[in-house]
């Protein structure tokens, strides 16, 4: 404080050459107090007080203040626990790191170990891994500064050379990536671990030098071919050049493809192509080249695996595994291979096209790489823009022209024209003079509502390019949105039909909600992209293996009650659009309207039709695969959590299982029920069977036998069959294919699984013919039974009335009856000797979203 | 007379409250609660932090924390150093502050 004062008087007057010694002193002073806030006098050892002090705390007391809980008691890391600490260094990792030598003039096979384990480490960070796993780990990448020599390629060994224009040229591709993951499309922990780390890259080196640096790298080893050298160097300057050519392209493809370069030049996507498809036969050429492994030789302390000491860290990050060298190529090729799907993306006009390519890239198997994804996404929305060329809006307009037709947006476009178009509009389609006022507020009102779908709409775009458990998360989430979109879309059908029509009283708004009358032309498409989602929701779950095997049949059963909606939905809208097919032709060209030359009515009830016969086979199939897997739960082959696994021990403890049963009992069935479809059960419409439904919806089942049931599943597999050929026949748009083969494949694993089944003579079996509700009580007879096994018998000394005695007995003897008749249904189902499985389709690279059921005979044990 | 015994209990009772008030181990240490707090570990390194919270397995957490070794510093947050591997334990001297 004292200092403070005598500073502000030295200020106050002119200061001499003493005053200014003593300034600067003290200016030291604080300098070597910012280095250390305290000296060695502020500092006290308390050894021996904490000595002391925790003697007298018991075990298990904690000197804390009250503001720390115990919750941030467990985000702290334990110090000097090799899991947690990353700042501890063992012996070995010291003796480790003193080997490290950043002068030190390396070999071309010590030159091309490093740029071998460079790669692994690229590729694995693209595989969601941090920097500090991979790259940050080479001590060449996290110099603080390239020498000048290596930049000017003068350098004399290939440390300066070789190694590092690669290292810089690395950088710059890493750059190039981090600018693409810092878009907001991808998510911490779950995609890319982000970090706190510095992230330069290099930049301070100018793209252009990169490539001279890359030039010369290539003169010198080509030098180093042409003269007679060390065999083993030569191979490994060869293998270097390979390296070299590779990095070239990589790098000039990551600038092609770009967002910015697309933005900028759109025409270019083909050179950008062109350069992957070079890019891609340059990898495959140098993947297929054999390495001898005893050709790289390692550079002792070169890789430093502690390096995350030297960044700040809050918590440990998930050990990784670098990917061997094989697995590196495999990802690096398949990470091209997606980067090809950016011009499918691109070259879309459709909306419906767009739908299917996203569509199949979200079930891609694998999952593409964190880049390919947030890449995707950037193009498909991205500063206001659909695929870097059409404004939200129109995009929006378009796809709901593509889907309802374009009668009504003749009508509202005609509406801002000139005087004769409206009298054109007078005579046309809507019969009544339209007052002004309400056409100008109709076209304002359609506008606002394109607003607000477009950003929905994007939303459920951009949520198919994340990864596949966020993907089902968000849609479900979104469809309260969407069901929320609904309700303003009916308004604004309902108040069009009324200002478009010039109509006006109680008979007209009847008139206007009733859908016979009013084609609804918005909130139609709002409904049907929901049960779009709906459905994508449902399969998603399926393909994720959320749901048990006991949850199937209910799954299934919604499935396919979305699914019967879905094809009445657009049987209606198909058949809207054929009532205005040809009206209005004298409003406006086509050219300019939303819907483009795609948009014509005819093209509308195509694309309509497509929809309807997906849609129809799917339902198909979901019933099918709904009976199946309800008959495999009632042979007992999928096992619910209250039908005890066939002898378990807890079939002989009565007691542990009694409780059991009481647990599981009908309410707490109907509340895991309700939890499994809370989602939907919030819709509204259509809106999951309540549990006492879904148990009425049952017990009709159980009332055809199992051979009913199988014989059924297999004609409703045909007819899906059937249905799906027919629309692969048509002429279609682009991804019409992919979005058939995934349910045309699960549709005939299915139908062979069947036909084997059926072929067994399973559905001969007794077992297969008897009644469902009948054997449900077998079953429950048997359960109960062993149940009750070892409970205690009724004391004999007890007095029992001879009445009651003869009841009893023939109460036991009709009990005794119906377990002989349940061990004999039991003995004829175990003779089928099945085993039942489901698993998820997976073909082509792709995870269809059906199950796949196998049966299998029983192996004898 | 009587008011010089009176005197005298009360100087009892005195003498006993200040020998009560003699502050134990336990209590001096909790006077350090939320000052900074410097270990220095098994590994050479320190870590220079707000005391939070000490058990009697001697095992403390520190909050704010930055661990210090010869050449480097670096922020670490809230760690708990195990009373096994600490080595020195220096806090700051309250006379200063």
């Amino acid at each position: 404080m004292s200092r403070h004062q005598d500073n502000s008087r030295h200020g106050a007057q002119p200061a001499g050459d003493a005053e200014l010694a003593e300034l600067a002193e003290l200016a030291d002073q604080q300098l070597q107090l910012s280095a250390d806030s305290y000296d060695s006098d502020q500092w006290l050892d308390i050894g021996p007080l904490l000595a002391q002090a925790v003697d007298e705390l018991a075990v298990g007391e904690l000197l804390r203040p009250a503001s720390l809980t115990y919750y941030d008691m467990l985000t702290s890391v334990e110090v000097m626990e090799p899991r947690l600490d990353m700042g501890m260094l063992s012996a070995c990792d010291l003796r480790e790191i003193a080997k490290w030598d950043v002068e030190r003039e390396l070999s071309l096979r010590q030159t091309l170990w490093v740029v071998e384990e460079l790669f692994r480490c690229e590729i694995t960070w693209h595989s969601s891994a941090s920097l500090l796993q991979t790259m940050y780990m080479c001590n060449y990448f996290t110099v603080d500064d390239v020498p000048a020599a290596a930049v000017a390629g003068e350098g004399c060994g290939p440390r300066d050379r070789v190694l590092f224009p690669l290292v810089v040229a690395l950088a710059h591709c890493c750059r190039a990536v981090w600018i693409e993951y810092l878009r907001e499309n991808l998510f911490s922990e779950e995609d890319v671990h982000f970090g706190s780390q510095p992230v330069e890259f290099f930049g301070h080196i100018a793209r252009e030098d990169v490539v001279r640096m890359l030039a010369s790298a290539r003169a010198y080893l080509e030098d180093v071919l042409a003269a007679d050298g060390d065999i083993e160097e030569r191979a490994a300057a060869k293998a270097l050049l390979g390296h070299i050519e590779l990095r070239s392209r990589w790098l000039r493809v990551l600038a092609d493809l770009s967002l910015e370069y697309l933005a900028e030049d759109p025409g270019a996507l083909d050179r950008g192509m062109a350069e992957l498809a070079g890019l891609q036969q340059c990898h495959r050429a140098f993947a297929a080249l054999e390495l001898d492994p005893e050709l790289p030789a390692p550079v002792p302390g070169c890789f430093d695996p502690k390096c995350m000491r030297k960044y700040p860290s809050m918590a440990p990050i998930k050990p990784r595994p670098l990917l061997s060298r094989a697995q590196s190529h495999a990802a690096f090729s398949g990470m091209l291979d997606d980067l090809a799907l950016v011009r499918h993306l691109l070259q879309a006009t459709a909306v419906e096209s767009l739908v299917n390519f996203l569509g199949s890239f979200s079930r891609r198997q694998p999952t593409p790489l964190p880049f390919v994804r947030s890449l995707v996404a950037s193009v498909l929305s991205s500063n206001g823009l659909v695929l870097l060329r059409e404004p939200l809006v129109a995009f929006v307009q378009r796809a709901i022209a593509e889907t309802s037709g374009r009668y009504v947006w003749h009508v509202i476009e005609g509406i801002e024209d000139s005087a004769a178009v409206m009298q054109a509009l007078r005579r046309g389609a809507v019969g009544s003079p339209v007052l002004l006022d309400d056409a100008h507020a109709a076209r304002a009102r359609v506008d606002a509502f394109s607003q607000e779908a477009a950003r929905h709409l994007v939303d459920w775009f951009r949520t198919m390019c994340q990864n596949a458990p966020r993907q089902r998360r968000i849609g479900v989430k979104y469809l309260a949105s969407w069901d929320a979109l609904q309700g303003d879309a009916e308004e604004l059908d309902t108040w069009l039909y009324l200002a478009l029509a010039a109509k006006r009283g109680a008979e007209a708004e009847q008139e206007a909600n009733d859908p016979s009358c009013n084609p609804f032309w918005f909130s139609s498409w709002v409904y049907h992209v929901k049960l779009a989602l709906i459905e994508g929701a449902l399969l998603g779950g399926v393909r994720m293996g959320v749901y048990l095997d006991y949850e199937l049949p209910q799954v299934y059963g919604y499935a396919a009650q979305v699914f019967q909606a879905h094809h009445d939905h657009l049987d209606r809208m198909a058949a809207m659009t054929a009532a205005r097919r040809g009206q209005n032709p004298a409003l406006r060209a086509a050219a300019g309207s939303p819907g483009g030359d795609d948009g014509d009515d005819d093209a509308c009830l195509a694309r309509v039709g497509r929809w309807l016969r997906l849609v129809e086979a799917q339902n198909y199939l979901a019933t099918a695969l709904w009976l199946v897997s309800h008959a495999c739960e009632r042979l007992g082959l999928v096992r619910a959590p209250w039908w005890p696994r066939r002898g378990s021990a807890g079939l002989s403890a009565g007691g542990a299982l009694a409780a059991w049963l009481a647990q599981e009992a009908d309410e707490a069935r109907a509340t895991r029920y309700a939890l499994r479809f809370r989602a939907f059960s919030r819709l509204n419409s259509p809106t999951p069977l309540t549990y006492a439904g879904w148990a009425t919806t049952l017990a009709q089942l159980d009332e055809s036998l199992l051979a009913d049931l199988f014989t059924h599943a297999a004609r409703l597999l045909a007819k899906a069959r059937d249905v799906l050929d027919r629309a692969g026949r048509e002429p279609a748009v682009a991804g019409w294919d992919e979005v058939c083969q995934g349910a045309r494949y699960a549709v005939v694993v299915n139908s062979v699984a069947l036909a084997k089944l059926q072929a067994a003579g399973v559905c001969r079996s007794a077992a297969a013919l008897v009644p469902g509700s009948q054997a449900a009580a077998y079953r429950r007879l048997l359960v109960e039974g062993c149940a009750n096994a070892e409970e205690p018998e009724r004391s004999a000394e007890q007095p029992v009335s001879k009445a009651k005695a003869k009841r009893d007995r023939k109460r036991r003897r009709q009990e005794q009856d119906l377990a002989l008749a349940a061990k004999e249904w039991q003995a004829a189902a175990d003779a089928l000797r099945i085993d039942a499985s489901s698993r998820c389709c997976e073909t082509g690279g792709h995870v269809v979203a059906w199950s796949q059921f196998s049966f299998e005979k029983k192996k004898k044990e | 007379m009587q008011a010089q015994l009176v005197c005298d209990d009360h100087a009892a009772a005195i003498d006993q409250a200040t020998s009560r008030a003699v502050p134990s181990a336990k209590e001096k240490l909790r006077a350090y609660l939320n000052h900074r707090m410097r270990i220095s570990c098994d590994d050479s390194r320190q870590f220079t932090g707000i005391f939070k919270c000490v058990d009697n397995s001697k095992n403390i957490i520190l909050s704010d924390t930055t661990e210090t070794r010869q050449d480097s510093q670096r922020y670490v947050g809230m760690i708990m150093v195990p009373g096994g591997h600490i080595r020195q334990i220096l806090v700051e001297n309250l006379e200063y502050v």
